[in-house]
């Protein structure tokens, strides 16, 4: 009950442009923002299909997310999907999928040795680019790398820009964690940051996720988010096993 | 209008459901309020039926909970925001006839031009067929066959032809479809039992441009449908043109009776660009961006990114963006930098050894075959097409060369490169198996 309450007490901080870090990234968060803009404004976008990749973590989905968000509030169509979900959905999910102006795919890299799903985003790519509207397309690897066999989609994968999108380095992880902290409004030191930089998985998704437990738990305990809280914490979850 | 209860279930369904979920979901959903009833537009019967299943009840509750009593019951349906795609500005519909409101019908991109195409040895003769077919349209070559890997041109060539028609005939019923679309267009009119609507439209056109023709294998109904609708354009002298990533006879799975159609015409091949003809490229396109690309920059891109001008236009539009956005101007600091992965992925792609054992292994030979000494007509033709292809595709000079071919000299090295180009214009054998072996290293 006391967590029940805790979740609707928690700030709202889903990804957007203004909570992404862009570190060494900014050339590709202006790249996707200047395609935001653009439907915002009405006008066409100045990229038709837009490529970001890195490695876990790297803020792909984020950025994705962020990108629908904006797009989405402008009063636009916008539509996101994750490939993770292709081998359990059918390619009858992306019919019409072009009368959004921003089509954002995520994951792309679970759809290879997929044929439906390889021609059915083939095609996808085709009608973008007829209705003139813009195609962001996300994976682990660059488009020649992602073990694609269908060749005319790879290719139309790294038609426009391609963006390699760099892991935060810790110093960036350490600034990343105290502002997603601080939006959902409360602090934590360096010394709490360095403690779960060193002790836990240390890829973004997983840190976030940990950031979340913690605001719960120090909302629902009302205690500050400290070392000791920490430990405690720690200690909980290991009783619970 | 999103009503205020529709935005409060969104930022309630946002924080119960994951950030994936929402995402896909929900935020697509479109609302629009009618005498009480709240319909929500999706873009397919497959969303509507999974939303439906899943989040329906929810949204239900959500919205009697956040209390607008307007809200009477709540629909979903496939549905668009209302707001129109925008057709490319340029594009025109070559004079459709809607048969129903499932069919519409292709059209002509106006971009795809003759005066934007970058002529080069590699597709002089697709070009001027092209062209010939877009002057006397039925007459000429019909069906023209264009046939080549992907991103090379075809597609621009068919449509150039397309738009000369339409320049000398403006009311000319023009259709350009992938073979995709025509598949999957067929299968909605089947569905809607409109496929006699469907058989006029195609049969009514005075030129049909079909694209990638590969997508119809394995498609039997398709091929069938589209053999009565070629021969119907053929026999009514109206031009068909055909795009393929192969040569008819190598087009598996598609009916014989197709393929032999397909080549009654004229067939013509489109290479990979040279080396001079992809700068060329670069520098069309940038000049057609308004932008200043200094020629040393456009070779030094155009002798990496070699496969394809898709590939070759995706690593131009990543340089414009790096030059706009950090306010630098276009230099080989800019593009080292900004096409540093893709460099460093083509570099490790090519590597002399990578060649050697592609060579080795088309050849049906051992690597060490091409180190050793031994000058038999067996190895000695794949060793000097190996070493022309390292020299082509790697940046290592021609002493580095030969000393990975088992310390050869590097004037061996400059030997073997000239007299691979001179047979790769002489005798069809060699200029096949180094254009295979250049496909199977680059892309």
């Amino acid at each position: 009950m006391s967590s029940q309450l805790a979740l609707n007490l928690r700030l709202r901080d889903a990804s957007s442009f203004r909570n992404f870090l862009p570190a060494r990234n900014h050339e590709a968060l202006a790249g996707l923002r200047s395609v935001c803009a653009a439907i915002a404004r009405d006008e066409p976008p100045p990229e038709r299909v837009l490529f970001l990749w890195g490695a876990a973590g790297s803020g792909r989905t984020h950025l994705l997310q962020a990108a629908c968000r904006a797009v989405h509030e402008s009063g636009h169509p916008a539509l996101y999907f994750s490939a993770t979900d292709a081998p359990t959905l059918a390619p009858a999910v992306l019919e019409n999928a072009e009368q959004a102006e921003l089509v954002c795919v995520d994951d792309v890299e679970h759809i290879a040795h997929l044929p439906g799903w390889e021609r059915a985003l083939f095609a996808l790519c085709e009608r973008m680019r007829a209705a003139n509207h813009a195609l962001v397309i996300a994976g682990a690897r660059a488009p020649q790398a992602l073990g694609l066999e269908l060749a005319d989609l790879v290719t139309r994968l790294g038609w426009g820009p391609v963006y390699q999108l760099e892991v935060l380095d810790d110093a960036e992880k350490l600034e990343a964690l105290r502002q997603r902290a601080r939006n959902r409004g409360f602090e934590v030191s360096d010394e709490v940051v360095r403690y779960v930089l060193a002790r836990y998985p240390r890829d973004m998704a997983s840190l976030f996720e940990l950031l979340d437990r913690i605001d719960i738990a120090s909302l629902a305990s009302k205690r500050r988010v400290t070392i000791p809280f920490l430990r405690a914490l720690e200690e909980g979850a290991r009783g619970k096993d | 209008m999103p009503t205020e209860a529709w935005k409060s279930c969104l930022e309630q369904l946002e924080d119960e459901l994951s950030a994936q979920q929402f995402n896909t979901w929900i935020r697509p959903l479109h609302p629009q309020l009618e005498g009480g009833v709240l319909r929500l537009l999706a873009p397919n019967r497959f969303v509507v039926d999974w939303v439906k299943e899943r989040f329906l009840e929810r949204i239900k509750e959500l919205l009697a909970a956040a209390g607008e009593g307007n809200i009477t019951a709540v629909e979903l349906e496939v549905g668009t925001q209302g707001r129109v795609a925008r057709p490319e500005e340029s594009a025109r519909v070559a004079a459709p006839r809607r048969a129903s409101p499932v069919m519409s019908i292709g059209r002509l991109n106006r971009d795809f031009t003759f005066a934007n195409h970058v002529e080069g040895k590699s597709n002089q003769l697709a070009r001027a067929a092209a062209r010939q077919v877009g002057e006397n349209p039925g007459a000429a070559y019909n069906p023209l066959f264009i046939y080549g890997g992907v991103g090379l041109g075809k597609t621009h060539l068919m449509q150039a032809a397309g738009n000369v028609i339409l320049e000398h005939r403006p009311e000319a019923n023009i259709a350009y479809v992938h073979s995709e679309r025509f598949v999957a267009d067929m299968v909605k009119a089947l569905q809607h039992n409109a496929i006699n609507d469907f058989k006029r439209l195609y049969r009514n056109l005075d030129a049909l441009l079909i694209d990638d023709i590969q997508f119809f294998v394995g498609k039997e109904r398709s091929q069938e449908e589209f053999f009565h609708t070629f021969n119907a354009l053929l026999e009514g002298q109206r031009q068909v043109i055909i795009t393929a990533d192969r040569y008819p006879k190598e087009l598996e799975g598609i009916e014989e009776r197709l393929i032999s159609r397909f080549g009654s015409g004229l067939v013509v091949y489109i290479e990979p660009p040279e080396l001079e003809t992809r700068v060329a490229i670069l520098m069309h396109k940038a000049k057609q961006e308004g932008v200043a690309l200094p020629e040393e920059v456009a070779f030094f891109v155009a002798k990496r990114v070699r496969a394809n001008v898709r590939e070759l236009e995706g690593a131009l539009r990543r340089i414009m963006a790096s030059a706009f956005f950090t306010g630098r101007a276009i230099d080989m600091d800019l593009v080292t930098e900004s096409l540093k992965d893709l460099l460093s992925f083509q570099e490790r792609l090519v590597t002399i050894n990578n060649i050697q054992k592609t060579v080795a292994e088309y050849y049906k030979i051992r690597v060490s075959d091409l180190h050793a000494k031994s000058r038999s007509r067996q190895v000695a033709r794949p060793r000097q097409l190996a070493m022309a292809l390292a020299k082509e595709l790697t940046t290592h000079s021609l002493p580095e060369i030969g000393d990975a071919f088992g310390g050869r000299d590097h004037t061996t090295v400059l030997h073997a490169c000239r007299k691979i180009q001179e047979l790769a214009s002489s005798d069809a054998r060699i200029k096949e198996d180094y254009g295979n072996l250049l496909r199977i290293l680059t892309t």
